[in-house]
């Protein structure tokens, strides 16, 4: 906590930090933290994108990201002497976007087991799919 | 506007049929003048029959004509900006010029609603009044303290703007610019400070964009770096940025490369330059690691070109250093270049010096750097390392984060002050109120232990709450538009205004309050009104708090009615109606609570009439020692019965032994943790009186009534089995010594053991 803002958290001392983002759509973002405002919203430089399936990974370059403050669930500084070997094994962008879609599916498959399940006895499904405080 | 359910549906609010009697629909203004002054609410109450629209806007249109001719003879001052921005443009001076105005019309006079701040008007009226945005974030609003730069820079909402001095003096550079067809780098350095860094931005986001378009390739980091570091081809491509950079004849920066080898041709240059005054101070005033080697450069008066310009070429001779500075853009927010990082590595070491002090006093710290950098570089190498200490990624030597100091600290200081002036409240207490005990106790705890260490007795802390009196608020009147048709709304956070009008109809209750039982509703009862006695706690407490802050004449109506409500507790309490009415009290946990909390805001007289009527229920009382609440009371009746004298005390042990006075013995209140504290703490209370008062002042009445309750209770204690003593809570060692004074030594000895229990501590 900064001296001059006892007891409370900015972001101002996250800046050029590589942070973690999650976003209220569950991406993950690992980036640079270059500039923010008052509403929190970020610019995250040399971003990438992690997709996380099981204990596998992978990573998708995305350049420059501004990101509105609202959509922000959390954002954590990365370690960086120990980044480099989590307990997770690095795949290639293309089967990690695979292995996504397929989980995808069958989380879908659940869902839909599920929901009909509830209709059966009367009781009416929502959809937690979406971070979201109104619904 | 009314949205009132003239349905037949209930849920919008109607009955299932039309009634006109409904009480809503009764309420509703019909009346036109109502539903003015609702409109006049939102709108403002712009009723100015002279105002006329039709000849405000054949005024405006003159003034527009005006300016353009104005425009065309060269006079700057009067700019509007809107409607000129986008005619044409000489030079990219003039464009500047055009932006910068721009940006002063858009303070406007009645923007007081910082919500709606960066809400473009259109407004073509030039505005020679400063916003009252300089009232709310200036050096004169009552957060000024929080401006920790209000000396240089921004005092509105506009963080590109500086103070009014230097305003009126960029205005004035302004002028002059006009005059100037090549400015040379002198120049160019004066018209940094009120260059904005958004519409250069805009425009170096777009030359970024052409360039990249012509550029085949993405020059990466590590190329530009190989680039600098020997091959020439850079170049060429460096002369030709310079063609397209030349249209934008924006701030020169001084390149950085001076600094590292040809450290002896930059110094020609920097004898030239002023700092620019007022220029953004990129300083190491915050000690934490917030300097990047950047922010050094910056700091001692470099700015950096842009990102995709060319690279600078340190190999390359001054002259043509000093061409291609012209064509920088002066852009605070676009990353700096690459190459920066490089050289923040090598001049790390090579004493940056800091700005002398961060508000813009610019004495010379460039003329001086040469010199400094060469024998001074002792300190400043220390100050560096010192300075960087979050960021010392590249222990290889080699710094790797090129683009940090993006954000440069003005802006970040912004972002703290707005976060500052977040946290601004008036009544902490009810804000933020653990954190406010949380820093309370802390400071207590602290002083505690000075106090342990020093020996001084200093008052413990209390957050004093300054009454501050409200600024006086101008009557909200809503922004006007100018050339608007019709009154537009302005409501936001700060004035919010009803839109619709929507209300619920008050419930009819009672139809379900059938079905409750009457036990239940006595319950219910029982507990609204203990709930009411703790609101009348959380009222005395509050008066207890703003006390603190006033002046003792201020202080007496609040003493007042704080002892008002203490009596109106007390009455709660001992209501003669209803005697049973204290039972019930006891019987809930609540009430126990609310007892206690009450006990010690009672003076004597209050505190006897209360305590006596607690032990007049001390069975009751005692049966409910193992449920919570009893442990509080304890407590409290411990602290009240210390300030008791002989004759509360003899009263209070005749009660007790009226309570019990079928067993002829004190045995049962020993069995219970209440009862056994309070006899022991009567005890004690004894003996503190007995030890501070002559023998000749008591009343002899009284010491015989207390003898005789002394022996009562060794008795007591000696036919009690030493397995159901209750420990009270806290240990009385002074009791041995009491029943010394009344009791013979054998007896004592004789219930030593039990007495043990309640003077020393039992492992």
């Amino acid at each position: 906590m900064s001296n001059y803002l006892p007891g409370t958290a900015s972001l101002v001392e996250e800046i050029d930090k590589k942070l973690l983002v999650v976003l209220r759509d569950g991406r993950t973002l690992i980036g640079f933290l270059r500039s923010i405002d008052q509403f929190a919203n970020l610019v995250l430089h040399r971003t990438i994108e992690r997709i996380h399936v099981g204990k596998k990974y992978g990573d998708i370059d995305r350049g420059i990201f501004i990101v509105r403050g609202e959509n922000v669930v959390l954002l954590g500084e990365v370690d960086l002497q120990n980044e480099n070997n989590p307990s997770l094994e690095k795949v290639p962008i293309d089967d990690i976007l695979e292995m996504q879609r397929a989980e995808q599916l069958q989380k879908q498959q659940e869902e839909d087991l599920k929901k009909k399940a509830l209709k059966e006895r009367g009781l009416h499904p929502t959809d937690h799919s979406v971070l979201d405080d109104y619904s | 506007m009314q949205v009132v359910g003239k349905s037949s549906f209930p849920l919008l609010g109607g009955k299932g049929e039309l009634t006109p009697t409904s009480s809503e629909l009764m309420s509703a203004p019909e009346e036109e003048e109502d539903f003015d002054i609702l409109n006049d609410e939102t709108f403002g109450d712009g009723v100015d029959e002279h105002f006329d629209w039709e000849e405000e806007h054949e005024r405006m249109a003159e003034e527009l004509d005006s300016f353009s001719d104005s425009r065309q003879n060269g006079n700057k001052t009067k700019d509007s900006g809107f409607d000129t921005a986008e005619k044409s443009y000489r030079s990219q001076e003039e464009y500047l010029e055009q932006s910068i105005s721009q940006l002063v019309v858009d303070d406007e006079e009645d923007l007081e609603d910082p919500a709606i701040l960066n809400a473009s008007r259109n407004r073509p009226i030039p505005q020679s009044h400063k916003a009252r945005l300089e009232d709310l974030f200036g050096p004169s609003s009552p957060p000024a303290f929080l401006d920790t730069e209000h000396l240089v820079s921004p005092s509105s909402k506009d963080i590109w703007r500086y103070s009014r001095a230097e305003e009126a003096l960029n205005k004035q550079r302004n002028n002059k610019q006009s005059n100037y067809k090549i400015p040379t780098i002198i120049e160019r350095r004066n018209i940094i400070p009120q260059s904005p860094m958004i519409p250069p931005q805009a425009h170096t986001l777009e030359e970024i964009e052409k360039r990249m378009m012509s550029k085949p390739r993405v020059v990466t980091a590590e190329e530009l770096e190989r680039q600098m570091r020997g091959e020439t081809t850079p170049s060429a491509k460096a002369s030709g940025m310079m063609m397209q950079g030349q249209r934008y004849t924006t701030p020169v920066q001084i390149p950085p490369q001076p600094m590292v080898s040809p450290l002896s041709h930059a110094s020609p240059y920097h004898r030239h330059i002023q700092p620019p005054h007022g220029f953004s101070p990129i300083t190491q005033m915050y000690p934490d690691g917030r300097n990047s080697p950047l922010h050094q450069i910056l700091a001692s008066g470099r700015i950096t070109p842009t990102g995709n310009m060319s690279p600078i070429p340190h190999r390359q001779s001054p002259a043509n250093a000093m061409t291609q500075n012209r064509n920088f853009s002066n852009t605070g927010n676009v990353p700096q270049a690459r190459g920066q990082g490089q050289y923040g590595s090598q001049n790390g070491p090579r004493g940056n010096h800091p700005y002398p002090d961060r508000y813009g006093n610019q004495s010379s710290p460039v003329r001086p750097y040469n010199k400094n950098h060469q024998r001074f570089q002792g300190p400043s190498y220390n100050r560096d390392y010192y300075y960087r200490p979050a960021h010392e990624q590249p222990r290889d030597g080699r710094s790797t984060d090129d683009f940090a100091g993006l954000m440069t600290q003005k802006e970040k200081d912004w972002i703290i002050k707005i976060q500052l002036m977040q946290l601004q409240t008036e009544n902490p207490y009810i804000d933020d109120y653990y954190y406010t005990n949380f820093t309370i106790n802390k400071k207590n705890k602290e002083l505690r232990r000075q106090q342990e260490v020093n020996g001084v007795t200093t008052e413990e802390q209390q957050l004093l709450i300054p009454h501050l009196v409200k600024i006086e608020q101008k009557t909200y009147s809503p922004a006007q538009f100018e050339g608007s048709l019709g009154r537009l709304t302005t409501a936001s956070v700060h004035n919010p205004r009803q839109i619709i009008n929507i209300t619920r109809r008050a419930s009819i209750g009672g139809e379900e309050g059938q079905n409750v039982s009457k036990e239940l509703r006595k319950i219910r009862q029982l507990l609204m009104d203990i709930e009411k006695g703790y609101n009348i706690l959380l009222d005395i407490d509050d008066l207890e708090k703003q006390v603190l802050a006033l002046t003792p004449e201020s202080r007496k109506p609040l003493n007042e009615a704080r002892k008002e409500k203490i009596v109106n507790l007390l009455e709660y309490f001992t209501h003669s109606d209803n005697p049973d009415n204290f039972l019930q009290i006891i019987s809930v946990r609540k009430g126990r609570k609310l007892l206690s909390r009450v006990l010690p805001l009672l003076d004597t007289s209050q505190t006897e009439v209360l305590m006596s009527i607690i032990l007049s229920h001390l069975p009751n009382l005692a049966k409910k020692d193992s449920e919570e609440g009893t442990g509080q009371l304890c407590e409290s009746v411990t602290r009240a019965i210390a300030t008791c004298n002989l004759n509360m005390l003899v009263k209070f042990a005749g009660q007790i032994q009226k309570e019990y006075h079928e067993e002829q013995s004190l045995k049962l209140v020993f069995q219970n943790k209440l009862g056994s504290t309070l006899l022991c703490c009567m005890l004690k209370q004894g003996e503190v009186i007995y030890q501070n008062t002559s023998p000749v002042d008591m009343d002899n009445q009284l010491q015989t009534s207390w003898c005789n309750f002394v022996e009562k209770f060794v008795e007591s204690l000696a036919s009690v089995s030493f397995e159901s003593i209750a420990t009270p809570i806290c240990l009385q060692p002074n009791i041995a010594k009491h029943l010394d004074r009344f009791i013979n030594k054998k007896l004592v000895a004789g219930v030593e053991e039990k007495l043990n229990l309640f003077t020393t501590a039992q492992s």
